[in-house]
């Protein structure tokens, strides 16, 4: 990594190498999150459909990174990575798998609904693309209240086909709303390719571009490249109040919205599969911590145990929680 | 103070009131900066409030409505206008799978205080796409309530009401009040939800509506009047929550009930109430209630197919008395 990437105070190697440690404490809480997740599903006390992040973690992890507390992440289905990196409780989340009243949106919104003000996600989508209206808005709202902070949102390739994409980029463009527009191209959407979906040299980038919203693409499983590009950009939106895109290439482990793999299924290859694994986004930043001697090896297993032993307890406590019955029921409007 | 005022000045005198004395109140939609401000009920507040808080848009009715959304969940209360409430087919996505929900998305720990006026265009060669009047499609989601004012009074009372409310409200305006005049209050007032009124009071019959057909139903109880029959009228306002009580009690008296509505012929209020009362007062209503309904068809543009499809207050006078007038018998409780 050269020095020109990490600017402004990370050149020190000492603050660098706290940087890259905290980079990887995310992405690690994130895959260990969803492995336990994936685990627990059969015992069925996990009661709604997730949709796994695994594989993208240098993504939510690169962007959050340069948010601030006061800042907006709008989060779409696949919200755990999003959520996590937001420094979002990972109790709330598991309990609102779960269904608890304690749960993050109180148990009635499961994993697609998730409400975490305190970590700026107020609230979530499962209509894909619709989330890209919502964030707009909440990037208007900063606008008119002339406070400085910034809208993130995160959506997928597949939502980019809708035309909410088109249209809140063409107001964020117009109105300079300062807006982030994460795009989390892993080219599935469910079971369907990206070459199925748009002609091929269509560009995601170029259409935001044609819009008047600057862009650009990053390796989705590099976080210090998603790190680097987040930095520039945020501080842009910040200072100059100004939609900006940045385009993630990373791919999806685990099946579309299944907590388990979907090995041997007509949309995709092992191969495939196989080939991104060996870009896995938490082990290319491990390699280069270990080889610069950043990190040791056990330093490396410790920090994963430590975090393991944080999501066993949390899943230890939500079980026994939900044995013990936990009631949720929204109100009725009355008519 | 109260003097007469028109519907269209009603809106503008609550427009106007709300965003003097709430700052984050505005106005968004498709010509709300127009000279002639909507048929007047926006008229002169771009010049007052300047084009931060009156905000024409982008022909993007879907994603702006969730722009709107976006902005209410950090303090806005946006008014979302549209000139015909045709256009809000276009954005049924963003209301009714985001706005709607929102509050049930988020646990209910989220408001989402956001209004949307549709003014319906019957009239005048409007044809098949301009004078549609389909709120029962908004009325049949949990979440959001509906109304439609008749009076000045009620138009000015109910989209106060509307704006202050931390829920999404729909506030259905007939163009063809626009120009009708009423007492209204000078001061800040809000109506209830859930509330209607009696126009007329009567005792052989009970007539309900809503919005413009009520004039029609004046003028038809002057009729029936002529004919010894004396019609209460009631002015049922707010759709969704509704008034049953008036209803019941009413029909208690008068043992008929008559329901005149302003859309299509299935699945609408007046079968909804209908239902209802049937339920609530089996054994005492004289006769199944009448539905006065539209046809089941698209109203075409010239003055012949105007008049075969709307009502007449003769029409409708006619229609009463003739159902008035077959004997019936008073149905036996059930064992
Ligand atoms: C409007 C809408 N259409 C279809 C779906 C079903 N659906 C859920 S997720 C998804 C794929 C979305 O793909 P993408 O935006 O690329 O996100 P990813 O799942 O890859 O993270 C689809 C089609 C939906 N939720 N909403
Ligand atoms: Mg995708």
């Amino acid at each position: 990594m050269s020095q020109k990437k990490f600017k402004k105070g990370i050149t020190l190697m000492v603050n660098k190498s706290t940087f890259l440690r905290e980079r990887l404490k995310t992405m690690l809480r994130i895959r260990i999150f969803e492995e336990k997740t994936s685990l627990e599903y059969p015992s069925g006390y996990l009661k709604c459909p997730v949709h796994l992040y695994i594989g993208q973690e240098a993504v939510a992890a690169g962007i959050c990174t340069y948010l601030e507390t006061a800042d907006y992440v709008t989060t779409n289905h696949r919200s755990h990575g999003h959520y996590i990196a937001r420094g979002g409780d990972m109790l709330k989340l598991a309990a609102e798998m779960a269904g608890m009243e304690s749960g993050c949106t109180g148990g009635i919104g499961g994993s697609q609904h998730i409400y975490a003000p305190e970590s700026g996600i107020m609230g979530t989508s499962a209509i894909v693309g619709s989330g890209i209206s919502i964030g707009t808005g909440i990037g208007l709202g900063i606008k008119m209240k002339k406070q400085n902070h910034v809208s993130a949102i995160f959506l997928g390739d597949g939502a980019t086909e809708e035309g909410y994409f088109y249209e809140s980029l063409n107001f964020a463009s117009l109105k300079k709303l300062p807006v982030l527009y994460v795009c989390e191209n892993n080219s599935l959407a469910t079971q369907s390719r990206i070459e199925s979906r748009r002609a091929s040299g269509v560009d995601i980038c170029k259409i935001a571009e044609s819009l008047g919203v600057q862009s650009i693409r990053v390796d989705g499983n590099n976080v210090m490249d998603v790190a680097e590009a987040a930095e520039t950009i945020i501080q842009k939106i910040r200072n100059e109040s100004c939609p900006y895109l940045i385009e993630a290439v990373t791919y999806r482990w685990m099946g579309h919205v299944s907590p388990y793999e979907d090995y041997g299924v007509r949309y995709r290859t092992q191969h495939e599969i196989e080939e991104w694994k060996k870009k896995c986004p938490i082990k290319k930043l491990a390699d280069y911590m270990t080889q610069s001697s950043i990190i040791s090896n056990e330093e490396y297993d410790f920090i994963c145990k430590l975090i393991k032993d944080e999501v066993d307890e949390i899943f230890e406590k939500i079980k026994k929680v939900e044995k013990s019955s936990a009631k949720v029921s929204a109100p009725s409007t009355p008519y | 103070m109260t003097r007469e005022i028109t519907y269209s000045e009603a809106i503008l005198e609550a427009t106007t009131q709300l965003m003097e004395g709430h700052p984050e109140v505005y106005l968004i939609g498709e010509g709300v900066d127009d000279f002639n401000g909507l048929w007047g009920s926006t008229k002169g507040l771009y010049e007052k409030f300047g084009d931060q808080r009156v905000l024409d848009i982008p022909i993007s009715e879907n994603a702006l409505t969730g722009i709107a959304a976006g902005s209410a969940l950090v303090g806005f209360r946006p008014i979302f206008t549209h000139q015909r409430i045709d256009f809000m087919l276009m954005c049924m996505d963003a209301l009714f799978n985001n706005i709607a929900k929102w509050q049930a998305m988020t646990g209910y720990k989220q408001n989402m205080p956001f209004t949307a006026r549709g003014i319906v265009g019957r009239g005048w060669g409007q044809s098949v796409q301009h004078a549609q009047s389909f709120y029962p499609v908004f009325a049949h989601f949990p979440g959001v309530k509906v109304v439609a004012p008749y009076s000045p009074y009620e138009a000015k009372g109910l989209l106060t009401a509307a704006v202050l409310a931390e829920e999404p409200v729909i506030v259905i305006e007939a163009r063809s009040l626009y120009s009708k005049k009423g007492c209204v209050p000078e001061d800040f007032y809000t109506l209830d939800f859930g509330k209607g009124e009696i126009l007329r009071d009567g005792s052989d019959v009970t007539i309900a509506g809503l919005s413009y057909i009520l004039e029609d139903l004046l003028s038809a109880s002057d009729l029936l009047k002529d004919k010894g029959i004396s019609a209460e009228v009631i002015n049922l306002r707010s759709i969704k929550p509704f008034d049953m009580d008036i209803l019941i009690e009413s029909v208690s008296k008068t043992g008929n009930l008559v329901i005149a509505d302003i859309t299509w012929d299935c699945f609408n209020l007046a079968s909804e109430l209908s239902c209802r009362v049937n339920e609530q007062l089996f054994t005492e209503i004289k006769r199944p209630p009448l539905r006065l309904t539209l046809p089941e068809m698209y109203v075409g543009a010239s003055r012949e197919s105007e008049e075969n499809y709307y009502m007449s207050a003769e029409s409708i006078a006619k229609k009463i008395f003739c159902w008035l007038d077959q004997p019936m018998q008073k149905r036996q409780a059930l064992q």
